[in-house]
């Protein structure tokens, strides 16, 4: 790490979006198998075709290793049974059709974790759900924790668990993020 | 939270060639993911389950339609450690640069 690397002994950081020309998603190893793969074979085609977006943490001065990583997707929840009331109060597109956000993948690198960066990136992810709830409409970001630490993780700040089986999800409603933008 | 426990009884029955099976059964104990049956099952909702992202779509079902709309219809307020991270989400030793 050279000097300049700090400000007054911090470390400087950006997040940005994933550049697969810059960004060595080889050596990225946070400890779960799937969201590393994901980095390595997933990520860059899924920007390219921009089926899912991938945001990247970095430091400023060696901006080609990957200290942290997430994905936001578009994801549509389908109703068959959804009533029209209901319907008409969340004012969704179409009756059946309810759009939200996958917060796909969160990952720290190995000699990161610890320092609160993986909540850095939820925080961030959270800002850019907002926005584009705003600009083209989420009623809520979902995520599918890998195991029993990372929903701990996310019912900490807020993650309701929909169901466990035969894989668990856990929502976040936009109206509460709304709510925690409203009272900063 | 489903007020019964999960049981699993419901069945499918599927048939191999028997190369299949015994290659099925090889790949089961070196994976050791229990027997062959819940290798099988494991197997099978993972590839469920990627085939149902990739098409970005989830349906709602009985046992959670209930708590999505009520999550949804009733949000429940921030949390304080989401409030906490909406006003400083920028952990100590780092310097976010915008």
């Amino acid at each position: 790490m050279t000097s300049n690397d700090n400000t007054g002994g911090r470390l400087r950081i950006r997040i940005v979006p994933l550049d697969p020309s810059l960004h060595d998603r080889k050596s990225f190893r946070c400890g779960n198998d799937t969201v590393d793969r994901y980095l390595r074979t997933t990520a860059a085609r899924a920007t390219r075709y921009y089926r899912a977006a991938t945001f990247v943490l970095a430091s400023v001065n060696h901006p080609t290793e990957i200290l942290g990583y997430y994905t936001l997707a578009p994801h549509e929840y389908r109703d068959a049974e959804l009533d029209l009331a209901t319907a008409r109060t969340l004012k969704v597109r179409g009756l059946q059709r309810i759009p939200v956000l996958l917060l796909g993948q969160l990952g720290i690198a190995r000699a990161y974790q610890g320092r609160g960066l993986a909540k850095l990136l939820l925080w961030n992810a959270i800002e850019r759900a907002f926005s584009t709830a705003a600009n083209s409409g989420a009623v809520a970001v979902i995520t599918d924790p890998v195991d029993d630490r990372a929903a701990a993780f996310y019912a900490r700040y807020g993650f309701a668990t929909l169901h466990e089986a035969p894989f668990h999800r856990m929502l976040l409603p936009m109206k509460t993020i709304a709510a925690a933008f409203a009272q900063r | 939270m489903p007020a019964t426990p999960f049981r699993r009884d419901a069945r499918v029955s599927v048939r191999f060639t028997e190369r299949e099976r015994a290659y099925i059964e090889e790949a089961a104990a070196l994976a050791s993911e229990g027997d062959l049956s819940r290798f099988i099952a494991t197997v099978a909702i993972r590839s469920a389950r990627s085939v149902v992202e990739e098409n970005g779509i989830s349906l709602l079902a009985a046992d959670h339609r209930r708590r999505f709309f009520d999550l949804l219809l009733a949000p429940p307020p921030p949390t304080d450690a989401l409030r906490a991270l909406a006003a400083n989400p920028v952990p100590d030793g780092f310097d976010l640069e915008r």
